[in-house]
């Protein structure tokens, strides 16, 4: 069981946004905002493996965007993904990058505002503490030149263990 | 004896680079107080200059305590050399009248003293070592000074706080504290009481750029270096486990506004912004450390460069009421990087009979703020205390479990696990070994796991505490703790103790093709 936070930044336009959270299509939470910055907790216990996050923006309507006489927006509804957490901690910030806003039929990588009547898709694993522990060391041994302890690194340290273990198994309490 | 005119500086290895030697610095700042003239040779960066990445490893494994545990020909012919070399670099700087050598722990001695046997042929001029190194009992009642001075490697040792014995050795007296064979002593310098009026440090002379990098069992990294800094000397508690008590009776603390003059100087004479508080406990004085961070502040309000300024040190849990949100904010504002904290187990039962004062709540509140706060976390553990049973092992199970997801941001980057409990002298459970019915075989090999036995927790037997040291291990590595589960020269030393337990016990050693 984890639970998944996300900070929004979200504006007003004639009524507050309202979005649905779907996990491998089934629907986990509508959530309707009432304030301009909200945080909203999706509990979740999933079988292990691969999944996909969905956030889906509904009922945004022409009403929901106001423009000036020159075709300007002035007023417009919102919502911006902030931050993310897993059991109340924050996820590095490239973990939020990696999802894909798709709306009419275009896709934005990276795109965290959201306007229209689009959908937001994150793929991620369970055990989501372990993935995400394993997934920011890939990142960060590709993008940040840090070698950091990766699977087989892992395997390695385990080997010495074993040798330790070969050798006390053979003394007697 | 008179004054002396020029000194070379001379710190020991082998340990790891991450850092210019405080022990340097430390001499450094005396002499140019004293306005000395002095050269500095780091003999732990010489021997990386002179060897590859295998070979360092390598001769990383091979000393222990006080001593190199190999015979192999061909390794004691390759510390012969570098010290040969060490030996002639240091030769080459000329006017000399005073060596003086530094051991910041026992580890540096085995390198120390074969230095002290090609240097000593070469000059009849004075050598004085010291350094907690030096002062380390390589036997009961004997030093590691004294021990060299026997051999006739060096003239005086300096045991205890330096400050002051040094400052006046430089000018040519002999105080309490200096010891000699001629002088028949071995003993501590008086402790300094007031450390904010001591001569400061300086960088000035060391080759910082060349600091930086470390390597261990499951990672590298490569970082700018950081300066060695104390604010404090001994430790508000008296963990059972622990010699610091003995070191330095008396917790004593720079004032805030003194350690932020010497932030300043070594800002100014090196540009470095990185620093590593050796104090045993960084938050010791609470009110001292929040001056401090108030004065880091305003300092990086004068020298904006400063801004990038990042600290690191041991730190001690308290009860929420004592470490309030405010002063995790502060922390994070004056630069605060990585805590190493000692949680040492997961029982709070254990906790309490090591003298730790603080709760399971207390380690989850401070890693709640911690993460709030951006700060990293080492943690310290090591399994087998004495008094811990099945299921005070299973609550540092636990409590790494619970911790895991703080991986996820750094707020836990590590988890010390590198030995099962050793009962070192001049501790307090070293004194509590009749109440709890402890036998110990020798103390031949300081820092031993397998030389003792104990009659009231009978369960707890060396193969016992092994399989809760290689649970524990094999738990960190599993829930992804990315720093410090163990290192191949730990591994090893662990191997030969086994080994030797294994001979004791008259059983077959396993073969490689075993392994």
């Amino acid at each position: 069981m984890h639970t998944i936070k996300f900070d929004f930044n979200v504006t007003e336009c004639n009524g507050w946004p309202t979005i649905a959270f779907l996990v491998d299509d089934d629907t986990l939470l509508e959530h309707q905002f009432t304030h301009e910055q909200e945080t909203v907790e999706l509990p979740i216990d999933l079988l292990e493996g691969e999944h996909l996050l969905e956030i889906e923006r509904t009922n945004v309507g022409k009403n929901n965007t106001e423009i000036d006489a020159n075709g300007n927006i002035v007023k417009d509804q919102i919502v911006e993904l902030v931050e993310m957490y897993v059991d109340d901690v924050k996820l590095p910030e490239f973990f939020k990058y990696r999802g894909i806003y798709h709306l009419n039929g275009t896709e934005y990588p990276q795109g965290l505002v959201w306007g229209g009547n689009g959908v937001w898709q994150w793929n991620f694993e369970t055990p989501m503490v372990e993935w995400a522990i394993d997934t920011k060391v890939d990142h960060a041994n590709s993008y940040q030149g840090i070698n950091q302890p990766n699977k087989e690194k892992i395997v390695e340290a385990k080997e010495y263990f074993n040798v330790l273990r070969t050798f006390l198994d053979r003394i007697d309490d | 004896m008179t004054k002396f005119n020029k000194t070379v500086l001379i710190s020991s290895a082998q340990i790891s680079i991450e850092r210019p030697p405080a022990g340097l610095a430390f001499l450094s700042g005396i002499c140019e107080h004293n306005n000395i003239d002095y050269e500095v040779f780091d003999l732990n960066l010489f021997i990386k200059d002179n060897v590859d990445d295998e070979t360092w490893g390598y001769l990383e494994k091979i000393s222990f305590h006080t001593q190199f545990t190999t015979d192999n020909p061909e390794t004691l012919s390759l510390i012969d050399k570098i010290t040969t070399d060490a030996a002639t670099e240091i030769m080459k700087i000329s006017d000399v009248d005073l060596y003086a050598f530094t051991a910041l722990t026992y580890v540096q001695i085995p390198w120390l003293e074969k230095l002290l046997e090609k240097l000593r042929p070469l000059t009849d001029k004075t050598f004085i070592a010291g350094g907690a190194g030096i002062g380390h009992d390589i036997e009961i009642g004997k030093s590691c000074g004294k021990y060299l001075g026997e051999k006739g490697l060096l003239d005086y040792w300096a045991i205890g706080e330096g400050d002051l014995t040094f400052d006046s050795f430089l000018k040519g007296e002999i105080t309490d504290g200096i010891n000699s064979i001629e002088k028949g002593t071995d003993e501590y310098s008086p402790q300094i009481d007031d450390l904010s009026d001591l001569t400061l440090a300086t960088y000035k002379k060391l080759d910082i750029d060349r600091y930086g990098s470390y390597k261990t069992l499951t990672h590298e990294i490569n970082l700018p270096a950081a300066l060695s800094l104390s604010t404090s000397r001994g430790c508000v508690r008296r963990c059972t486990f622990c010699d610091v008590g003995h070191i330095w009776k008396k917790f004593r603390f720079r004032t805030a506004d003194n350690v932020a003059q010497e932030i300043e100087k070594h800002y100014k004479e090196t540009g470095i912004t990185k620093y590593f508080f050796t104090d045993s406990l960084i938050n010791g004085s609470l009110s001292q450390f929040t001056r401090l961070m108030e004065l880091i502040i305003d300092l990086q309000t004068k020298y904006p460069e400063l801004k990038d300024f990042k600290y690191s040190g041991q730190f001690i849990i308290r009860p929420e009421k004592h470490h309030k949100e405010d002063m995790y904010r502060l922390m994070r504002d004056s630069g605060c990087d990585t805590l190493e904290v000692g949680i040492e187990s997961g029982s709070q039962r254990v906790r309490e009979h090591m003298g730790k004062k603080f709760s399971n709540d207390d380690i989850y509140y401070h890693f709640e703020m911690s993460e709030k706060y951006g700060i990293k976390n080492y943690l310290l553990l090591f399994p087998a205390y004495p008094t811990e049973t099945l299921e005070d092992h299973n609550d540092t199970i636990d409590l790494l479990k619970k911790l895991q997801k703080y991986n996820i941001s750094e707020t836990v980057f590590g988890a010390s696990l590198h030995t099962p409990m050793s009962i070192l002298t001049n501790t307090p459970i070293h004194s509590m070994m009749d109440e709890l019915g402890i036998h110990m075989s020798g103390l031949e090999t300081y820092g031993n796991t397998a030389n003792w036995t104990i009659d009231s927790n009978p369960e707890l037997t060396i193969k016992e505490r092994y399989r809760r040291y290689l649970e524990l291990s094999d738990l960190a590595i599993e829930l992804r703790y990315p720093k410090g589960a163990a290192d191949p020269s730990q591994i090893q030393k662990h191997l030969d103790e086994l080994t030797k337990h294994l001979k004791k016990q008259k059983k077959t050693i396993p073969l490689k093709s075993e392994l």
